[in-house]
């Protein structure tokens, strides 16, 4: 599908008495720590740490642009064998780091080399729906493996909407439909599977091209896993592949299966992306963080002031067509159908927060939202809430926050589901489109707010993809007789909302501590991912064998990704954080061909 | 002086002598007496557990011997000289404070080496006496590997004066790691590197001998730097200088770091909750 190019368009720094940035400092002695105080060390195996954003130039933005726009490949060539360090270059911006909800692991990967490239491109070819031409000379292929998607808040979901006085039975009956068949309690938290993985299909392939400097593309397949009935079509070949990955029945049991294979090799004629900039990018993706904290809106009161003060900065009109832009080349990219159609099937509706009729439907949301929120409280069975002190209606009240829509620009996304099948399109694929668009458009935008940064800001536009406004929408729908959020702006069709993507222009970044709680298992809270080290969540298959990634006997990875970029926060007088620069894998294991057979 | 030597056909084996380092008595160096020379050697060694050694230091599997590993080759010898019977002070008690190593070559895992271990004379310190532990190894005749480990006795009278420490490098890192220790890694590496001093292996053990928990070795902690380190050390002739400050205690975690400093390469080793220094070095290829 032929896709649009987009530009970066830079944003305009608010005038300089305006401009502040996170200035994290140690706890004093003696002073409590906050997430605004500077961690005091960093004990991870993720190759991300705590990172700053790097100022790139117009030229290299414009550069890095064909990273948005990306056609798939045509053919691959034979090539040198792939090096340790570039496959951990690969994953650490495919599955080690893409976005995924904050508080939830739902991926793992299986690598292989060329000789079994040459076997999984052989199973791919035998199945029905492959969405794209399998190609020969792959230098590895990577299989994801997923996961539905289960946190605490779908545990408090197993007690909502239930009848008065069946709830005894009800619950029970869920709990267990949940727990040995996957159901979910609302549509929408089946969704979340699908728009992960395709967030991750989209960071895959800018990875491949990222990690190898243009010499490498991804030829990725989701649709013969998307659903049951392709995957019932395929099931000889989806068991092959699942015997390939080590994939066995206690694995199945917790819901884990094939989500999607993607065939990286050497291409003729390579992506126009230079070294340098590959290097530069590959430092702020590890940077770019879901920015949850907005200046003036719902930072607390204790929060230091670059947190409080309103700026006067605005997410350019240029750069949110070109966000809009992105979002339907992906969707198209996805689905396989043409960029016209793609504006005709993905439902956007853009809220102008800083407009009159902008606020009013954020107030309506808000509104709406906060009543949904009420009737499942009071609708909680109060055997199950009592006994466990209202911890339940407790969880549900402090969700109001995971809803809280803030930013400039807001975008809904979701989809007619008729209108998809109309279009011959799968319903699944579409959603996992939706994923990455939503993805490719926030990550143009951040990737944008780098534009000629200044010293004095730590980015120029934040975002945030968050799939909490729809949840709680879809309880209300499926429950309290609520319409859908998308439903005002497409009253002609039957929409579905999947997902929402909020962008701000400001100029300082999260508290640090919000990343502390993704890193450190030590403080987990409401935003925990425990981002996960090479050896937890990849394995390689090697010599028949399948071996977690950089786990040698006494010895994992605290490596960091693109630490050449040097971007690591720093604390008082330009010190590191201890742990937190990383120490490189040792170069005689780093520096070898994973694999050493040939294309 | 008279020498005491201790000639081995094949390396002693060290549970006896730790026997008699744990519960033999010794009175110490008199005021005045002066340590005597006390060697130990063997020939024809060869490295053994190459692989467990590296595992259990995180070091990649290789058939170059790690430049810290031919410290464990001669430990026994070490034990020899200072556990024998005429050694006047006691082997239990006494603090590994430095090391210095110097590789002339990297040493392969199939070569037949000559261990000498000698130790001789000491100098006051301010709670004690220092001394220093010479190991020398040869390979068909040429010298491949030195080192110098001092150890402090307070089984002998200090000066009792308080001097500045020196200073701590503290260059921009280009390592920075933090490490995690579990209770069992003393009982493991002590299996590999022959010394199952009590203070290593189990908290009552070490409780017995004043520690609060058992702790790590030194020289794992050293070879773990080296691990870290890891190609930054260099190939050729290399100079090792490592300074241990305070233990660290088992499980535990320390913040490694390391950068350039001086023409070689600074490494430190700190708490990461208290940031009190547990040991710190530098590696430096010699010309």
């Amino acid at each position: 599908m032929v896709q649009n190019p987009v530009s970066l368009v830079p944003v305009s720094p608010p005038s300089a008495e305006q401009r502040v940035c996170r200035d994290a400092q140690p706890a004093a002695e003696g002073e409590k720590r906050t997430r605004y105080t500077l961690p005091k060390g960093l004990q991870s195996g993720s190759p991300i740490g705590y990172r700053t954003r790097i100022s790139m130039t117009q030229a290299e933005a414009d550069e890095a642009s064909v990273l948005f726009a990306l056609p798939r490949p045509t053919g691959f060539v034979a090539s040198d064998a792939v090096l340790e360090r570039e496959l951990f270059d690969e994953v650490s911006l495919g599955v080690l780091s893409a976005r995924q909800s904050t508080n939830f692991r739902g991926h793992k990967q299986v690598s292989f080399g060329p000789a079994d490239s040459a076997k999984v491109a052989g199973i791919l070819r035998s199945m029905n729906g492959v969405e794209a031409e399998v190609l020969d000379n792959a230098a590895m292929t990577h299989v994801v493996l997923t996961r539905p998607y289960r946190t605490p808040f779908t545990l408090l979901l197993t007690f909502v909407g239930h009848t008065m006085g069946l709830n005894l039975m009800t619950v029970p009956w869920r709990a267990l439909s949940k727990r040995f068949r996957h159901t979910d309690d609302v549509p929408s938290i089946g969704y979340l599977q699908h728009l992960h993985l395709g967030i991750l299909a989209d960071a895959m392939e800018r990875a491949a091209v990222i990690a190898s400097a243009g010499r490498r593309q991804a030829q990725i397949f989701m649709a013969p896993f998307s659903d049951k009935v392709a995957r019932k079509a395929n099931k000889v070949a989806m068991a092959e592949l699942s015997r390939m990955c080590g994939l066995d029945a206690a694995d199945a049991a917790e819901g884990w299966r094939i989500g999607l294979v993607a065939q990286v090799g050497a291409v003729a004629e390579p992506v126009a992306l230079s070294l340098a900039t590959a290097r530069k990018v590959g430092g702020n993706l590890m940077a770019f963080r879901s920015e949850r904290i907005q200046p003036g809106v719902n930072a607390e009161e204790s929060a230091p002031s670059a947190y409080q003060n309103r700026q006067d900065m605005d997410v350019p009109e240029d750069l949110a067509f070109m966000a809009a832009r992105a979002a339907y080349n992906s969707f198209s990219h996805w689905t396989g159908c043409e960029r016209e159609q793609a504006k005709q099937l993905l439902l956007l509706e853009r809220i102008d927060v800083l407009t009159d009729g902008g606020k009013e439907r954020l107030r309506s949301i808000r509104r709406d939202n906060n009543g949904i929120t009420d009737a499942l409280i009071a609708n909680l069975p109060l055997w199950a809430d009592l006994p466990m002190g209202k911890a339940l209606s407790r969880n549900a009240n402090r969700g109001r926050k995971a809803f809280a829509l803030v930013g400039q620009r807001i975008y809904i996304g979701g989809l007619d589901k008729e209108e998809v099948k109309a279009a011959g399109l799968d319903s699944t694929v579409a959603c996992q489109a939706i994923g990455a668009a939503s993805s490719r458009s926030a990550k143009l935008c951040e990737l944008a707010g780098c534009i000629d940064l200044p010293d004095d800001c730590d980015l120029l536009v934040g975002t945030c993809l968050m799939a909490g406004p729809v949840n709680q929408n879809d309880i209300g729908k499926q429950f309290y007789g609520y319409s859908d959020l998308l439903s005002g702006a497409y009253a002609d069709k039957n929409p579905t909302s999947m997902i929402v993507w909020t962008l701000k222009a400001k100029t300082v970044a999260d508290p640090l501590g919000n990343e502390e709680q993704l890193m450190n298992p030590r403080r987990k809270g409401a935003l925990v991912d425990l981002r996960p080290a090479p050896h937890q969540v990849v394995t390689l298959r090697i010599d028949d064998r399948l071996v977690p990634m950089r786990k040698v006997a006494g010895r994992t990875s605290q490596e960091r990704a693109f630490a050449d970029a040097q971007n690591f926060v720093l604390g008082p007088e330009g010190h590191h954080i201890p742990g937190n620069p990383g120490s490189a894998w040792p170069q005689s294991l780093a520096g070898a061909p994973v694999w050493t057979e040939s294309t | 002086m008279s020498t005491t030597r201790i000639e081995f056909d094949v390396p002693p084996t060290t549970g006896s002598m730790m026997f008699r380092a744990a519960f033999g008595r010794k009175g110490g160096l008199k005021e005045g007496e002066n340590l005597a020379r006390f060697e130990a050697a063997v020939n024809g060694v060869t490295v053994a557990q190459l692989a467990e050694y590296q595992g259990v230091c995180g070091f990649p599997e290789s058939d170059i011997v790690p430049i810290t590993m031919p410290q464990v080759v001669a430990a026994p010898l070490h034990m020899a000289v200072l556990t024998h019977p005429s050694f006047p002070m006691p082997a239990m008690g006494m603090v590994h404070v430095a090391s210095r190593i110097i590789q002339e070559r990297p040493i392969h895992a199939d070569e037949s080496l000559d261990v000498l271990v000698w130790i001789e004379g000491q100098r006051q310190a301010r709670k004690g006496c220092e001394a220093d532990l010479i190991t020398e190894i040869r390979s068909g005749g040429e010298k491949v590997w030195e080192s110098v480990t001092t150890v402090l006795s307070m089984a002998a009278k200090g000066h009792g004066e308080k001097s500045a420490p020196p200073p701590i490098p503290s260059p921009e890192p280009t390592r920075s790691a933090v490490w995690s220790m579990p209770s069992d890694l003393g009982r493991r590496y002590g299996t590999i590197a022959g010394d199952r001093n009590p203070i290593h292996l189990w908290p009552i053990t070490a409780k017995l001998f004043g520690f609060k928990r058992h702790i790590i070795h030194g020289m794992w902690l050293l070879a773990r730097a080296m691990a870290e380190l890891d190609s930054d050390v260099g190939e050729g002739r290399v100079q090792v200088d490592v300074s241990f400050k305070r233990p660290v205690f088992l499980p535990g975690t320390a913040a490694f770091s390391a950068g350039p400093h001086d023409g070689g390469i600074a490494f430190r080793l700190d708490n990461p909750e208290k940031g009190k220094t547990h040991l710190f070095g530098s590696v430096k290829t010699l010309a």
